[in-house]
């Protein structure tokens, strides 16, 4: 449909590279995706008063009110935990929402995946920019913390950046492996949907690594999303970030990418006849 | 320059669970080699297209005929790029818009101008281009105010409107279009004919999939006739729609009289295994002996009784009375009232014969009930 050369589709194409080639081609298309997630989370907030504020407001009430009660159970001060919160709540709904998201990101295209040829990649770049999105905003919260906790601006903080490159680069291809997998499994949308529940409690954001004894935080590390927000939030915090974590995110940024790769071009072909 | 290049395409239409317990019970006929089946005999997958070839040049208008589950939409999306080949090849030259599903393809929460947005943006086309066209969709589709509020407040007419509208104010090279063109009035239809006149004059290629000879007569040179997923034949439209036609009435007639046999059939079974499971309900009561015996009939397979072909579930509750008149009426006046009230309940339930967990339930109720 978007083309005026010739298109061929015959049943030998070579699915890897179509499947880069599908990346690259849905983000020629950016006006398309921006329309699309814009028009979502006006249609989301629509006929509400506050509209987008909610946003805003549900994070504020959420980090003000765990901080409240569960910095009574940690050892660090009391601003220390609230950028704690706030910081690593806000990474985590981006992290694990490309997970959940990724789940219907396919099946909740069906309209258009079913009656236009688009790169199927134009629906995933549309659920991340809604995420990106909220997290803005939930960020601004997070920020407003940050300065009031006396921030000190340091070389450190400036290693946020390659972690937010990272996490976009990893949302792409999680949200493309699991938007395929769900899409013929649809089983894998109610499995996530309960292991992000317990993820949310194993996960250091309502408590502090720290002050876990020295055996359970080695148990921690066995959780990737908690390496995930480890390189966001800790140069945020004035810290650095251990390097297991950037190690354990580059080696995982690696895999989901090749089983993305590799589900897309056993699957990609396929996908219009699943939804 | 526009061109449309179809070689042995064939399509295979995954089921994927749906319906695969139902699959056993299907009789073989003629739509018997259209079913992909694994080594169980349950079927996997349905041969939408088998071995599909024809080529159109600028200027073709392509009428699609063929009979309901000829393989006429399937074909349309695979053009459409929806659908990729499972072998063959699809070839196509040119701007391609395909207006497949009357339901698709439009953000039902937005409005008629938001989705003009997105629809041009969808062909690939800059915003300034879409504005540029926007007066124009507006006045074709003749939709006025209405543009401003939801899609989903529209009627199928209005929706249909809309999309044609923006279709074919950005000039698609190729332009595939269902049946659903029918939805319209009489005044909008005789607008998008001549519309889809003017842009195959532009050189442009026109794919019509439809039931109407009249429209297809209207809109189109040539034809391709599609049946059970094969080109049966290819040429003019109106030579192509008469010989269409005549074999189609044929066909009625016999399907008419199978469905005759395949009724009388169901009757007879029902009666067979209503004699046969007679003598077991005189064991007891009088009073319960029509009862239970309503119950084993909308599961006959599971009893020993011979097995009712398919179809015997759709019958009324009025048909069941008449397929069984005694046994209605001659258990006395309670039976009848219990058994009347019983079978709505059951007749609603999909009596499934491979269902594990259902063959067990029915034991357990019948030896609770003994």
């Amino acid at each position: 449909m978007n083309s005026s050369v010739t298109v061929r589709r015959t049943s030998r194409d070579n699915e890897v590279s179509g499947f880069f080639a599908d990346l690259v081609a849905g983000l020629r298309m950016a006006d398309l995706w921006q329309t699309f997630a814009w028009d979502e989370i006006q249609q989301r907030y629509r006929r509400s008063l506050l509209g987008v504020a909610w946003i805003v407001i549900a994070y504020a009430m959420f980090v003000g009110g765990i901080s409240i009660i569960f910095s009574a159970f940690s050892r660090e001060d009391g601003s220390f935990f609230l950028m704690h919160v706030a910081i690593g709540y806000a990474a985590f709904t981006f992290i694990v929402g490309n997970i959940t998201d990724g789940c219907t990101v396919f099946t909740g295209a069906r309209v258009w995946i079913q009656s236009i040829a688009l790169p199927h990649s134009i629906h995933i770049y549309r659920s991340i920019c809604r995420s990106i999105f909220t997290f803005a905003l939930q960020f601004i919260v997070a920020a407003v913390i940050i300065v009031a906790a006396g921030w000190r601006p340091s070389l450190i903080n400036l290693m946020v950046l390659p972690a937010i490159a990272v996490l976009l680069l990893n949302a792409v291809a999680i949200q493309y492996l699991m938007g395929l997998i769900s899409a013929r499994y649809r089983d894998v949308t109610h499995l996530v949907s309960s292991i992000t529940r317990l993820l949310l409690f194993v996960t250091p954001i309502l408590w502090v690594r720290s002050d876990l004894g020295n055996a359970r935080s080695q148990f921690v590390d066995f959780n990737p999303v908690a390496h995930y927000i480890e390189i966001f939030r800790a140069p945020l915090m004035g810290l650095e970030p251990r390097p297991l974590s950037w190690i354990v995110v580059g080696g995982l940024t690696l895999v989901v990418w090749i089983a993305a790769a590799w589900a897309a071009s056993s699957m990609r072909r396929r996908l219009a006849y699943w939804l | 320059m526009s061109r449309i290049r179809v070689e042995n395409l064939c399509v295979h239409y995954p089921l994927y669970g749906r319906s695969r317990a139902a699959a056993g019970v299907h009789e073989v006929d003629s739509d018997f080699d259209r079913m992909v089946r694994d080594r169980k005999g349950h079927v996997t997958g349905v041969r939408a297209l088998q071995g599909v070839t024809f080529e159109a040049n600028a200027g073709d208008r392509i009428a699609l005929v063929g009979e309901n589950g000829s393989g006429k939409t399937t074909l349309l999306q695979v053009l459409a790029g929806v659908y990729a080949p499972d072998s063959g090849m699809v070839e196509i030259e040119g701007r391609t818009t395909a207006l497949v599903n009357i339901n698709l393809g439009m953000n039902a929460e937005a409005s008629g101008h938001r989705n003009i947005t997105l629809r041009g943006l969808a062909a690939g086309r800059t915003r300034a281009e879409i504005e540029e066209r926007r007066a124009e969709i507006a006045a074709f589709s003749e939709l006025g105010e209405f543009l401003s509020l939801p899609v989903e407040t529209y009627s199928a007419g209005m929706r249909m409107r809309l999309s044609f509208a923006i279709a074919t104010a950005f000039e698609p090279d190729v332009l595939i279009l269902d049946e659903w063109l029918s939805a319209g009035d009489a005044a909008f239809r005789k607008k998008a004919t001549e519309r889809m006149r003017n842009f195959v004059d532009k050189a442009g290629i026109l794919v019509l999939a439809s039931h109407s000879p009249s429209l297809l007569i209207d809109t189109c040179k040539r034809a391709l006739w599609l049946d059970a997923g094969r080109v049966r034949a290819e040429g003019d439209v109106k030579e192509i729609l008469q010989v269409y036609g005549e074999e189609m009435d044929r066909r009625q007639v016999g399907r008419d009289e199978r469905a005759r046999l395949q009724i009388e059939a169901a009757a007879e079974a029902r009666e067979a295994s209503r004699l046969k499971a007679l003598p077991r309900s005189g064991r007891r009561g009088p009073e319960d002996a029509a009862a239970p015996q309503e119950v084993a009939d909308g599961y006959t397979a599971d009893t020993d009784a011979a097995p009712v072909p398919e179809g015997i579930d759709g019958l009324t509750d009025a048909e069941r009375a008449l397929a069984a008149p005694d046994l209605m009426n001659g258990a006395g006046a309670p039976a009848p009232r219990r058994a009347a009230a019983r079978i709505p309940a059951l007749s609603h339930a999909e009596p499934d014969p491979h269902n594990p967990i259902a063959r067990l339930m029915r034991r357990l109720a019948r030896a609770l009930g003994r």
